[in-house]
Formats: C-alpha cells, structure tokens, sequence
C-alpha cells in the first residue's frame, strides 16, 4: 500500500500537482506574441522547474540559471509547439536536457558542489510547515533523526547515476508517472520502470553504506 | 529463484509501489507478497526509499524569475529581437568568464596604447616636415578631399556615432518668420544651420529648388501655410521655412549667395540627394567644413560625415589650429580693404556671416585690449584654454600685405568669430585624430595664399554652430570674378544671424 504525505492544500510547488492554468490559452497568447502570457507560464511551472534543476544539478545559483534558461529556450521555440504533448512535459523535458548537461559539464570542470542539498535556508522551514500542515508530530529526536535520514538520502541522490537520479527524480521528487517520465526523458516507459527500479535499490544501498560508515 | 527472476521481481515490487503494473502484473504480486516474506521487505525497503527522497526538502524558485524574464523579453521585443534573448548569467557563472575577460581588456589596452603612441609619433614627424618646408605648417591644413576615395572611409564613418557636432536649437533661425508663428512650433529635435554658398544665381536658385522640393518631399510642412496673409509677404516668395519637420531653408540670404538650410544631417544629407535633378554641374559642387574641402558629390553625396570625417582626420595641432585662426582674421581684414587676397568665391559671402550682437557688445568693450586678450577671452567662453594662443603672433598669421592693410584699417570686428564646434571637437581631438599618410585618402595641397581660409562663421559667441559650405561653381573663381547677384525680388527677412549683419 502505497504511503504519501497528506496534503492539505496544494501549491504548484508540491509534487505532482498541476498548476491551475489554462494551458492552450496562454500558449495560443504567447505565440502571438503576448509577453505577459508567457510570464503567467513562468509562475505556473517556475517553482518546480527550478527545484529539479535543483535536484539534478546540485547548485542552487546554476538552478536558477538554468530556469531561466530552460523558459527563454521555450518561449524561443514556442511558435513551434504543436500541442502533441503537454507543456509542463515540453518545458520539464527542456529543464531536465539542460540540467543534465549542465551537470555533465560541471563534472568535467572539476564537480559539483555537493553543499545546499539541504542546507538551504528557507527549505527546512518550508518542510516543517508541510509537516504542520499534515499533522506529523515534530518530536524533536524524531525531526532530528529525520534530517540526518534526509541528509544521507540527499548525498545519495546526488551521487547517483545520471540515468537513474532523472528517473528518480522526476518520480518521487515530481510525483510523474511513468509515461510522463518516458515522454520527458525520451524512452520507453519499460525503461523508466527499470531504471527507476535500480536506481531506488542504488539509493537503498548507498543510504545502508552511509549509516554503517557512520555507525548509525 | 533465479536471479533474473529476482530482478524482474524487485522491478514488479518497485512499480507496484508506484502503482504502474497492469492488472495481470498485480494480481501476481499481491499472490507473491501473501506467500513470500522476502518479497514484502524488499517492498518495504523500496517504499521507505522512494518515500524518503520524495519527502526531501524544495526549494521555490526565486520570486523574481518571472518578472526578469518578462522584463527581459519586453526590452528585447522593443529593440526588434525578442526571441533571441540571452540568459543572463548570475556573478556565479560570470565569474567563470572574468579571467578571460580581463586577458582580452589588457590585450585591448595595450594594443591601443601601440596604436596611439605610434600615430603620435606619426604627427610628430609630419608637423616637424611641414613646418620646415614652409616656414608655417598651413599646408598640412588645407587640402582638397578626393571625395570618391572618402566614400569608401565614409561607410564605415556612418556605422560610428560621430561626434556631437549639432548645438542646441536656436530659435534665432526663425527671426525671419513672425515669432507667433514659431512659437506655436516645437523644436524636439537639434536641427544643425548649414550654410551652403553658391557662385552664380542660377546655381543657387537651383539648389535652393531643390533643397524646398526636396524638404517637401519629405513631408516636412512650410511654415508659410500658417502664417496670416500679412505676415507671409514678410517673407520672399523664393524663401520658405520649414518648421513642423524640424527642417527651414531660407535661400534669400543677405548676401544673394547663401542658402540657409536649418536641419539635421540626414535631411541635409536626403536634400543634396536631389541636386541631380538640377541642372547644376554636381562634379563642381564643394562642400567645406572649417579648412577641409570635399570636392565632387557623386554618387553617394553623403558629405556631412565625409568632411566631418576629413575635419577630424585632418585635425591639426593647437597651434596650427590657432595660427589658421588668425589668418582667417588677416584675410578679413584684407578683403575689407579692398586688397586683392584671393579668396574663393564661396567664402566672400560667408566671411560676412557676422556674430551675433552680444559677441559684437563684448568686443566692443575689449577694443583697447589685445587680440590674443579678446581672443583668449572667446576661448575661455568655450571652455578652451587660453594659452593655445601663445603662437598667436600677427607675423605668424598674416601675410606682408595683409599686416599693411590691417595697419592702415583695423580689422573690423564682425568677422571675428568664435570657434564653431567643430573646431572645438578638433581641438579635443587632436592628439589622437592625427591622419597616417597611408590611410589618407588622395588630398590637394592647396596654398594659403591662393585660398582664403574659409570664414565659418558661428553666428553666436555661445551657441556654436557648424557651417558647412556647398560651393557651386569653378572653385578657383577668384572673388571679383565672381558674379554679383541681383535679385529683382525683394531680399528676403534674412534667417538667422545674417539678419544681424544686415541690422548692422
């Protein structure tokens, strides 16, 4: 039986939640050239862009590029956009290409920095609220063994193979299923439910390594 | 179980988790999770993972991404180009690009500072050449521009923002209209007076024509049509100004000669244009900037930024600046007298261009005092130092016969004139605007004697205004062999300073 956070409201920040536009429309409106249409587009899908970036990446400054990035390329080739998928499967497929690569080159520059994966100021306030939100009791040893749980599982993730932390990524941190997935990576849905299978038990091992190193 | 078996069976347990099987594959794993206690940990064990990523913290883009981009994109749509828009790096990223930046200024600067030094060793060696040839480096001043050769330098002159050259508007260009008539007008943009001269009446009526028709083409309203029937015979028939469009021709110049054209360098530029239509020989047609003749118009007859180019190429020293200016004064006051200096017969009518009445007030009350005191004077009131005069010797101005002539008759003091704001550029840009010999295109080297220094005369002490003259007609004509014009129209209310000189 499958276990999920109770939401009690929905932002287009949480995971799998669509934002509240009309989509057609304000494609049908940018490719005449309506600016302001785009940036309703942009507050749609911003926050979740930029925390796969995030995700995929590791660098809060190159996130914020690369979202930026990722929406001035779509509204470059919007006037070619035919509809045949989603947007948020267009724009995410941008996003995660351009993290991807990102990430490729930075490994050959020299790595990326494995700092603010959890760090970041603002998020785990932004997790208690969730947490508040959902009625979890905030027992202070239980927050704090969850951080440190949290920590290993973000490190694991960050090391992960390119091919299986996307999957992962866009499954459990952007709640897609798997069509979505295969339509934003490109693959079959086949491969999407093994990757995502191997990379979960590469996470569970890296995670199980990560608590015998430290004794924990 | 094999271990393909397992694979595929850890691959059930993570879909189901996800619930992505199909209902064959589910009932499967249902039966497999009721018998086998290995499969229900495994699942345990993929369920507390997947949970665990999925519950690590977000992170909410920054508040201000939308409204950059909309910022940005609206700014590269006005500019013509919105779907070319860069991403902007933050200083993270920038900062990857910082080293190779600073390598390519320094590179920049010190290939620049080579450049400098050597065209400033470059005027060196050329000011010291003509100075011993002559005596006085007046020939590295006067040249006639082979305009065709210039055409070529003028293309890449327009793509460079040219130097300010066009002074605030003076309403003083609208003294020949009824002030009710131009103060209804607004002026928003910097029309710049061209003085253009021409050596006959037809030559001049025809450009004249051609300059109002070309005005007109432009749709550039006359004024005239707004002025009340009693006003409008105020002014001549053949004369018109040209409000609404930013743009005036006055052709009725006190002097017969002269056409006034008050408008910006591509409505002068689109009005030369339609001298073909003319009957006038466009091969003779010059046009002069300070000491810098353009001869020939064809075929692009973009003029303005070719003597402009030329003025700021060709820009002498300080002091060779300075001695031309005295000469021109010399030369005045000869053609005062009477004397037979040569002069061309486009700079009779302009040397006559007298200044405005306050730059008459203040050298009246400098008469007792010395030219370089009065001069100084002038050049203090455009910021200029006064120690430029220092060389400014009468024996170094003027010739033997023009000191006779000045010592018999002072030199009047309308001809004066204070630097135009050309000159004022090339003073500014002197040090560095000096030409190299091989990218000069062909030049003539006129003598001072046999040319007189035009006399461009900015109408106003503190309101510079460039003077560009087209001369049409032989350009060796020599002043008394020029014809005297008479007009059997009335002359017209003269527009602009010219209409002091007559007030005088």
């Amino acid at each position: 039986m499958s276990i999920r956070p109770k939401r009690v409201e929905a932002t287009n920040l949480d995971r799998g939640v669509r934002a509240p536009v009309d989509e057609a429309a304000l494609i049908v409106r940018v490719q005449r050239g309506d600016i302001e249409a785009f940036a309703d587009l942009v507050r749609a899908y911003q926050d979740r862009i930029h925390n796969t970036c995030w995700r995929l990446c590791g660098h809060l400054d190159d996130a914020r590029d690369l979202t930026q990035e990722a929406f001035l390329k779509a509204f470059e080739n919007l006037h070619a956009f035919r509809g045949d998928s989603a947007f948020y499967t267009w724009i995410f497929r941008i996003a995660v290409n351009l993290a991807l690569s990102h990430r490729r080159s930075s490994r050959r520059r020299g790595g990326a920095s494995l700092d603010q994966l959890l760090s970041v100021k603002g998020t785990q306030a932004e997790t208690l609220v969730h947490r508040m939100r959902d009625n979890e009791p905030l027992e202070p040893a239980h927050s704090a063994s969850n951080a440190e749980m949290q920590g290993r599982a973000a490190h694991a993730l960050h090391d992960l193979d390119e091919e299986f932390r996307a999957v992962v990524v866009l499954r459990d941190i952007e709640g897609f299923d798997y069509q979505e997935i295969a339509d934003i990576l490109g693959i079959p849905k086949g491969t999407v439910r093994s990757r995502l299978h191997r990379g979960r038990l590469a996470l569970r091992d890296a995670i199980a390594a990560h608590e015998q190193k430290h004794g924990s | 179980m094999s271990k393909m078996d397992q694979e595929k069976l850890s691959e059930l347990l993570s879909a189901y988790h996800d619930d992505e099987l199909e209902v064959n594959e589910r009932s499967l794993v249902d039966k497999l999770l009721r018998e086998d206690a290995s499969a229900r940990r495994l699942l345990a064990e993929l369920r507390e993972t997947s949970q665990l990523v999925s519950s690590l913290p977000r992170h909410a883009a920054p508040a201000s991404i939308a409204a950059d981009l909309q910022s940005r994109l609206e700014r590269a749509a006005l500019l013509g180009d919105a779907t070319h828009v860069q991403s902007k790096p933050t200083p993270h990223r920038s900062r990857r690009w910082l080293g190779r930046l600073s390598l390519a200024a320094m590179l920049a600067f010190a290939a620049f500072g080579i450049y400098w030094f050597s065209r400033q060793s470059h005027s060196t060696r050329k000011e010291q050449v003509a100075t011993t040839k002559g005596g006085t480096n007046v020939e590295a001043n006067r040249k006639f521009v082979n305009v065709e050769s210039a055409i070529s330098a003028n293309r890449h002159i327009e793509s460079n923002k040219p130097v300010q050259l066009q002074p605030p508007l003076d309403l003083r260009l609208a003294e020949g209209v009824p002030s009710e008539s131009v103060t209804n007008h607004t002026f928003d943009s910097e029309p710049v007076v061209w003085q253009i001269a021409s050596a006959t009446e037809k030559d001049r009526v025809a450009v004249a024509n051609a300059l109002t028709n070309s005005l007109r083409t432009q749709g550039i309203p006359d004024l005239r049509s707004n002025l009340p029937k009693a006003k409008e015979a105020h002014i001549a028939a053949d004369s018109a100004f040209f409000v609404n469009g930013k743009a005036g021709v006055n052709f009725q110049s006190p002097e017969q000669q002269q056409i006034l054209v008050h408008a910006q360098r591509s409505q002068v530029d689109a009005m030369f244009a339609s001298l073909p239509k003319t009957d006038v020989a466009t091969r003779d047609v010059q046009f002069r900037a300070g000491d810098m003749m353009a001869r020939g118009v064809e075929p692009s007859r973009k003029m303005l930024p070719i003597v402009q180019s030329q003025l700021l190429q060709n820009a002498p020293s300080p002091q060779v600046a300075t001695r031309t200016r005295t000469r021109h004064i010399a030369s005045e006051t000869e053609r005062s007298s009477g004397s037979g200096v040569e002069t061309s017969p486009s700079s009779a009518p302009l040397a006559k261009w007298q200044p405005a009445p306050e730059a008459m007030d203040a050298v009246a009350s400098k008469k007792t005092e010395s030219k370089g005191a009065y001069f100084g004077g002038l050049l203090k009131m455009f910021g200029l130092d006064s120690a430029l005069l220092a060389p400014l010797e009468p024996k170094q101005a003027t010739t033997d016969q023009s000191k006779q002539k000045s010592d018999q008759e002072p030199a009047p003091a309308a001809p004066i004139e204070p630097l135009s704001l050309v000159e004022k550029s090339l003073h500014r840009m002197e040090k560095d605007a000096v030409p190299r010999q091989d990218e000069r295109p062909e030049v003539e080297m006129k003598d001072a004697k046999q040319d007189k220094p035009p006399a461009a005369a900015a109408p106003q002490a503190d309101d510079p205004t460039i003077t560009v003259v087209v001369q049409i007609g032989p350009s060796n004509t020599d002043q008394t062999s020029a014809p005297v014009l008479k007009s059997d129209k009335p002359p017209a209310t003269p527009v602009g300073p010219a209409s002091r000189t007559k007030s005088k």
